[in-house]
């Protein structure tokens, strides 16, 4: 699995919640994400490794929308096997998503 | 500045707080409707799918996610039972109820077809838009069960009445003395015998053409008939029955009505059913035939009798198949009816174009059998099938 699916539903998810704007320019804050085109999920990321990308994806929707924004990204990760997405977690995640 | 600060992220969280909520209440009822046993789907007011079930899936050999934001125009092909194209929009967004159900339409997916009732509801989400949440229940068995019923009753119908004709032949010879003179028991038993083989040949004719009407197969050769002119007949054919029980018999026919377009044979069978009907279940008065034309361009026939009439509680069961009112009006071997020459007369009425129904202002205040006819040729040729 790529790293950028994981990425896409993350912001996918929270677009449900705070709108497809807001959801998009969090994402790009973190300089990591670009949007290729007006497909949501049409993503590229550059210059930084899965799991710094995620950890940085979080975190930009925790900063504006706190813990339960975090919980939000564990349940979209948590979709996915464990064996496809445990290489891309940031430590600061994996303990928490792993404890289903 | 600081506070102010921690004011937004505060509000920023509250927010989003409720709109998880509100998110998670969407899923809840989608997964509610995504679990029900019929196919269900919601368009939006560009005709976009919004929720697409489980059931819609099966039945339309398509996933959800596949679906969700393509135009369901695409994909839901709907016909009649004759082949004619239904539009979504004949159904869905429908404020008035009538419009927003159909019965047993032809649901063509991309490996079969179904037979489905469908229904609609119009939602009206917070933000002030509108879906429509669509209903399809499948009846594909039932309409096949229906199918073997309706041929079961006509093969078997078309094989008792040949039986039936004999026996009646047979009869009228003995009755007629062919065979030898009768003594008068002999002839009381013959009589007796005739009358019940014509209810059983009326009830299996009246099954046959029931049976012929559900699956369609009665054509009307529609042709313009001068409607006073066959209510003469009708008068002279009913006059020796009616002056037999002391009843009057009158026909009140507005001048501006002439020529109507009709089955002239099929008619004859509503007028004689109608009248008929009057005439055995009155005892005292008469029969008034009263015939209009309508503003509509309809000509309304009424056939007005002061006879046993009909409880309130029972008008809803006339006009329904083996629909005999309580036995307390006359009982079956009096009147000789099936309980299903109504049924068959609105059928006949509705097919040519017209409308049928009946009043009363209860037991023994009389009764009033109504139909329209049309005036003007209709739009369609001239022979057409009943649906």
């Amino acid at each position: 699995m790529q790293p950028e699916k994981l990425v896409a539903d993350i912001i996918k998810e929270q677009s449900l919640i705070i709108g497809e704007s807001l959801a998009k320019s969090r994402a790009e804050s973190t300089g990591i994400i670009k949007f290729k085109s007006s497909n949501i999920e049409d993503i590229s990321i550059s210059n930084g490794s899965p799991s710094e990308t995620i950890e940085k994806v979080v975190q930009s929707y925790e900063q504006v929308f706190g813990q339960a924004s975090v919980e939000v990204c564990i349940s979209v990760i948590r979709r996915f096997p464990a064996d496809d997405v445990n290489m891309f977690l940031p430590e600061s995640l994996k303990s928490r998503v792993l404890a289903r | 500045m600081e506070n102010k600060t921690d004011l937004t992220k505060s509000l920023a969280e509250e927010i989003y707080k409720q709109n998880l909520e509100l998110l998670e209440q969407r899923r809840r009822v989608e997964q509610l409707l995504y679990s029900v046993s019929e196919s269900v789907f919601a368009i939006n007011d560009k005709y976009n799918f919004t929720l697409f079930n489980h059931i819609s899936e099966q039945m339309l050999s398509k996933k959800r996610d596949e679906v969700i934001g393509t135009n369901a125009k695409q994909l839901i092909i709907l016909e009649t039972d004759k082949g004619e194209p239904i539009q979504l929009e004949q159904f869905c967004f429908q404020t008035d109820l009538s419009k927003a159900e159909m019965e047993a339409v032809v649901l063509h997916s991309t490996d079969r077809s179904y037979y489905i009732n469908v229904k609609s509801a119009i939602i009206e989400i917070a933000d002030g838009t509108k879906e429509c949440l669509v209903t399809m229940t499948d009846i594909t068995h039932e309409k096949e069960l229906e199918k073997t019923k309706n041929d079961f009753v006509s093969v078997t119908s078309h094989e008792l009445r040949t039986p039936m004709t004999i026996i009646k032949s047979y009869l009228w010879m003995l009755q007629n003395e062919k065979g030898g003179p009768l003594s008068d028991k002999q002839k009381e038993y013959v009589e007796k015998a005739v009358r019940g083989t014509e209810r059983m040949l009326n009830l299996i004719n009246d099954t046959l053409n029931i049976s012929r009407i559900e699956q369609g197969r009665i054509e009307f050769h529609i042709e313009k008939v001068n409607y006073p002119e066959l209510l003469g007949e009708l008068e002279a054919e009913f006059k020796v029955k009616t002056d037999e029980r002391n009843l009057y018999l009158k026909m009140e026919i507005d001048p501006k009505v002439s020529d109507v377009w009709v089955d002239r044979n099929k008619l004859r069978e509503i007028l004689t059913n109608f009248v008929g009907n009057s005439v055995k279940f009155t005892k005292m008065g008469g029969i008034t035939v009263k015939v209009e034309m309508q503003d509509d361009g309809m000509v309304k026939s009424s056939v007005i009798d002061t006879g046993k009439g009909i409880a309130k509680e029972d008008m809803a069961k006339l006009f329904h198949k083996f629909s005999r009112l309580d036995n307390s009006y006359q009982t079956v071997a009096e009147s000789g009816g099936t309980g299903l020459g109504l049924f068959i007369v609105k059928s006949l009425v509705e097919a040519m174009g017209g409308a049928a129904g009946a009043f009363s202002d209860g037991v023994d205040r009389g009764s009033t059998f109504w139909f329209t006819l049309r005036s003007q040729p209709p739009e369609t040729k001239a022979v057409s099938s009943i649906a």
